[in-house]
C-alpha cells in the first residue's frame, strides 16, 4: 500500500521534447554582455536589489562632499598665479592635469555611482569613502 | 561613422562597431583581452606614461632644489619623490585590474577616473613638497 511503483511517470502524454529554443534563455546572455551595462537600466533585471533609502542618503553626503572638493581644487588651481611650461605638449598636458584635478571628485562619484551598480550597499559607501580619503584637495585645505 | 554615436541600442549586432564591442565583452567576461581592450589600454596607458616621464623629471629637479638649497641630501624629502614616481605606475595598474571584466565602457570610465585621481595626488605632492620648500626656508621655484 505504501509503494506505489506505477504513477511515477504515467502523466506525460506529451512527448519529451528537448527544451532548445526556449525563448526565456535566449534573452539571459544579452543582460550579461550586453554593451549597455552602464547606462542602460537591464541590469536592474539581474536580480539586483533596490537601493534603499540609506544608500541614497550616502551618496547625497558624498556628493556634496566631492563638490566641495570641486570648489576647493578650482580655487587652488585657478586662482594665483600658475606657472606655465615651455612647448606646446606640456602646457596641453598641464592643463588637463588641472582639468582633471579640479573634476577628479565628481568623475570618481560618478564612476562608484555607475560601476557599483547592483553590488552590496556597504561596497558602494566603502568605494565613494576611498574617493574622499585619496582626493581631498590639499593644498586648499593646508593653504599652500 | 554615425554608428558610434549611439552606443546605447544594443539590437542584434548588425553593424561593425557594436558587433567588436560585443565580441570583446565577450571575451572580458571570459577575462580575456580582446584587441579594443588593449587598444583602449594602450590608449590611455599614453597619457599614464606621460605623467610617469613627468613624475621623473620633476624629481630630479626638485631633489636638486633641496640639495642646493641645504647642501644636504637629508632635507631631500624622498618619501614624496618615490612615490610620485611610482603614482602613475600604480595607478594605472590598478584600473587596469578593476576594469579587467568589465566591457570596454566601464574600462575608460575606469582609465578616466584613475588619471583624474592621479592629477589629484600628483598635484597634492606638489603642494607638500612646496610646503616643506617654505617650511625650510629653502628659496622656491
Amino acid at each position: 500500500m505504501s509503494d506505489h511503483p506505477v504513477p511515477a511517470h504515467s502523466e506525460p502524454a506529451i512527448p519529451v521534447v528537448p527544451a532548445v529554443s526556449e525563448p526565456s534563455t535566449a534573452a539571459e546572455p544579452s543582460i550579461v554582455t550586453g554593451p549597455s551595462t552602464v547606462t542602460g537600466p537591464t541590469t536592474v533585471t539581474e536580480g539586483a536589489r533596490p537601493r534603499s533609502p540609506a544608500i541614497y542618503v550616502a551618496y547625497g553626503v558624498s556628493g556634496a562632499i566631492f563638490l566641495l572638493y570641486a570648489i576647493g581644487w578650482a580655487i587652488t588651481l585657478l586662482v594665483g598665479p600658475s606657472d606655465v611650461p615651455d612647448g606646446v605638449l606640456a602646457q596641453i598636458m598641464a592643463y588637463l592635469t588641472i582639468g582633471l584635478a579640479i573634476a577628479s571628485g565628481p568623475l570618481w562619484f560618478m564612476g562608484v555611482f555607475l560601476l557599483t551598480r547592483g553590488r552590496r550597499p556597504i561596497i558602494q559607501v566603502l568605494w565613494q569613502l576611498l574617493g574622499i580619503a585619496l582626493l581631498a584637495p590639499w593644498p586648499f585645505i593646508l593653504g599652500v | 561613422m554615425t554608428d558610434s554615436a549611439e552606443p546605447t541600442t544594443p539590437p542584434a549586432a548588425e553593424n561593425p562597431v557594436e558587433e567588436a564591442i560585443n565580441d570583446d565583452a565577450k571575451s572580458s567576461a571570459r577575462g580575456k583581452l580582446g584587441w579594443l581592450s588593449i587598444t583602449i589600454a594602450a590608449l590611455f596607458g599614453l597619457f599614464y606614461a606621460y605623467s610617469l616621464f613627468t613624475a621623473i623629471s620633476h624629481a630630479f629637479e626638485v631633489s636638486t632644489i633641496f640639495i642646493e638649497g641645504s647642501a644636504s641630501t637629508d632635507s631631500v624629502p624622498w618619501a614624496l619623490v618615490v612615490v610620485g614616481i611610482l603614482l602613475p605606475i600604480v595607478i594605472f595598474a590598478l584600473a587596469f585590474l578593476v576594469g579587467l571584466r568589465r566591457n570596454v565602457f566601464a574600462k575608460a570610465l575606469i582609465f578616466v577616473v584613475g588619471l583624474a585621481a592621479l592629477s589629484a595626488l600628483t598635484l597634492t605632492i606638489l603642494g607638500f613638497e612646496a610646503l616643506i620648500l617654505a617650511a625650510n626656508a629653502v628659496v622656491p621655484v
